[in-house]
């Protein structure tokens, strides 16, 4: 092994030793395909006394979410993991927690929804959230997982609004890769004591989750839309500070941008990112989804030809990645490909490189 | 722990406060005003979406005194979870009493979170104000509505009037977790309800206390709110709504019923108006063998 990696592990491992390295004091778990391992990781290092935490083994998902709310209002650092039906199933949840504008931290590991039931990965439940008003950043390899784990902490307490840090269901949360890792005092250093902005205490008592009426309703969600805006500049701010601390960076923080001199552009998130660079084009690996970068996707992609690679679909729409792009540029074409855990291979991404229909099923080129 | 038997010698402190948009003569009002001066100013309150939460929190005004969280219908003991946890992470959770506050809704709808989180253990009181319906969206029925009456999902109609089934078990779906306290009380009863919640907090596991919170408009009063006192009191007085808790597996009886026909109690509620006189001997007939059955558990646990 090349000495500047410090191990090998697999993606999921690496996000538990992340998690731990943060240190957060209340791991809320409900186990689902292809999330365990990162569960499982957790609970063997609380048991073992390597990670000071509470678990709450909670009974579904839908408590599972439930139960960061009261942690977070408590005023620690937490962490949660889920995919899936699971995550569909807390979706309600997720809405209470930006709302509530809680910075708790969530690893995906992507799964298709079903029905038919199907385990695989591809992003049917992350997209299905996209609305949730969640940070959502894509791992395109186990170093990355490992890192956004950790700057998605300190986004989330700088803008104020939950993260999902999203890995694809086993093509990346069962690989194993060599990493570096950091250790627990650099990764103390760079995020800081937890302070809440506010919290559930006796000597200073506030009211969370009330009513709003209309007269306020729309001011309150306006405050939360221009947050989310805000959180573009911290994802680069903290990428930034990231590499100048540790020496590693993905990209700007919202995009990567690999083999830059073709004209010919794939854009995709996670896993499909990373095969596609070894094909003779450009590869944008789509790192944020929410807050979606609009002007940095723009500044590359014009008078290029562009094809967005989407592992979900929006039905009756299209790929709901190709239909954000198309609204900086409306000639990109847009290819379905890898639901349900199919293999992106590079074939099939040569030919959709190389075909010219504006939309296209893999299973149908 | 200092039992109080006077209504003058509960604490003059309050934590739920006026300016709130309940009915006047709201039952769960009330409740909110003892069950706030039984747990004092270091609580901490999980509320669930209902009458209660609505009528309190409206932005930017607020009646809770304590710190006070509202999240959703179902979710409260979830909540409640997370909030034990971070407190025991922090060293803390000994100093604060953790409350939970539904209505019968939330025990409905949030069965399982309730279940997961006594199963867990998790050191919190769960207080259900059970008004015995849906009464934030409109009065319609809950698992917890009792036989016959009406609401508006189960009308009086030409060929079905009133609810058909039962009011659900929970007590004892609860019991069965074997938690430390179960307790039921009402309004009509303050200081046997503020004792109750009191006694909760001294144990290190939940506790799940069921309270009686007549709804004036639910159970059809409205044209005399004064009565939400007495209606409680009825339904103690009939054997309708027992007193009783079950400490550590041990039942006790705290008021003895001195069995009042039950129609003195529907009698005042229009929701039960259009009961036969067969009804009511069958719901007579069901009051005493429910009555029978606690007499018999509590002298079997003794």
């Amino acid at each position: 092994m090349n000495k500047e990696f410090n191990r090998i592990a697999e993606a999921s491992a690496a996000v538990a030793e992340a998690v731990k390295l943060v240190s957060p004091k209340v791991i809320s778990i409900y186990p689902i395909t292809p999330q365990t391992h990162i569960v499982e990781k957790l609970a063997g290092l609380v048991n073992n006394g390597e990670l000071k935490a509470e678990v709450i083994l909670a009974e579904s998902e839908h408590s599972m979410v439930s139960a960061l709310i009261g942690a977070s209002l408590a005023g620690v650092r937490c962490f949660s993991s889920t995919a899936s039906q699971g995550l569909a199933y807390a979706n309600e949840v997720l809405h209470l927690i930006s709302g509530m504008r809680l910075p708790c931290v969530m690893a995906i590991g992507t799964r298709a929804l079903s029905a038919p039931i199907n385990i695989w990965g591809d992003h049917s439940d992350v997209m299905n959230s996209r609305d949730t008003s969640w940070i959502q950043l894509h791992c395109r390899n186990v170093q990355s997982a490992f890192d956004t784990i950790i700057q998605a902490y300190k986004i989330a307490e700088k803008v104020s609004l939950p993260v999902m840090v999203i890995l694809d269901g086993f093509t990346l949360t069962h690989t194993f890769e060599p990493i570096k890792l950091l250790t627990k005092s650099q990764v103390k250093g760079f995020l800081g004591k937890f302070k809440p902005k506010h919290n559930l205490n006796v000597n200073k008592p506030m009211t969370f989750g009330p009513v709003a009426f209309p007269e306020d309703f729309m001011e309150i969600k306006h405050q939360q839309a221009k947050l989310m805006d805000k959180a573009s500049y911290v994802i680069k701010d903290v990428n930034n500070a990231f590499k100048n601390k540790f020496n590693r960076r993905y990209g700007n923080g919202l995009i990567e941008v690999f083999n830059p001199d073709y004209n010919k552009v794939i854009i995709a998130s996670g896993t499909t990112a990373e095969t596609a660079r070894n094909l003779k084009c450009t590869v944008i690996h789509l790192r944020s989804f929410r807050p979606f970068p609009f002007k940095e996707l723009k500044q590359v992609c014009e008078g290029r030809e562009v094809v967005v690679i989407d592992r979900s679909y929006s039905y009756g729409s299209g790929g709901p990645m190709a239909l954000e792009v198309r609204n900086v540029i409306p000639e990109a074409r847009s290819a379905i490909m890898g639901l349900g855990g199919r293999d992106v291979s590079l074939s099939d991404l040569e030919k959709v490189i190389n075909s010219n229909k504006k939309d296209m099923w893999v299973d149908n080129l | 722990m200092k039992v109080i038997n006077e209504l003058r010698g509960l604490p003059v402190d309050e934590y739920f406060v006026s300016g709130h948009t309940a009915c006047s003569g709201c039952g769960p009002a009330i409740a909110m005003r003892l069950l706030t001066k039984a747990a004092g100013k270091n609580s901490i309150i999980v509320c669930a979406t209902g009458c209660m939460e609505v009528a309190s929190s409206k932005y930017p005004t607020t009646s809770w005194r304590t710190p006070w969280v509202h999240a959703a219908f179902q979710n409260t003991a979830a909540v409640a979870s997370g909030i034990h946890a971070a407190l025991k992470a922090k060293g803390s959770r000994n100093k604060v009493n953790l409350v939970v506050i539904s209505g019968d809704g939330s025990v409905d709808i949030g069965l399982a979170a309730i279940s997961g989180a006594l199963e867990r253990g998790d050191k919190f009181t769960y207080i259900c104000y059970d008004n015995e319906q849906y009464a934030n969206t409109g009065m319609q029925r809950s698992g917890l509505t009792p036989l016959h009456a009406w609401t508006t999902t189960t009308p009086i109609g030409k060929v079905i009037k009133g609810n058909q089934r039962t009011k659900k078990p929970i007590d004892d779906i609860i019991a069965a977790h074997k938690i430390p306290y179960i307790a039921t009380a009402t309004i009509g009863f303050p200081n046997d309800l503020f004792n109750k919640i009191k006694k909760s907090f001294t144990f290190n596991g939940p506790s799940f206390i069921h309270v009686l919170t007549p709804c004036i408009l639910g159970w059809k009063y409205e044209t005399d709110p004064s009565i939400t006192i007495k209606i409680s009191k009825l339904a103690v007085e009939t054997g309708v709504w027992l007193l009783y808790e079950i400490e550590n597996g041990k039942f006790n009886l705290n008021v003895k019923p001195v069995m009042k026909p039950v129609d003195e109690y529907f009698k005042l509620q229009g929701r039960f108006k259009h009961l036969s006189k067969k009804e009511i001997e069958d719901i007579q007939d069901k009051v005493k063998t429910s009555y029978d059955n606690l007499i018999k558990l509590t002298s079997e646990s003794k």
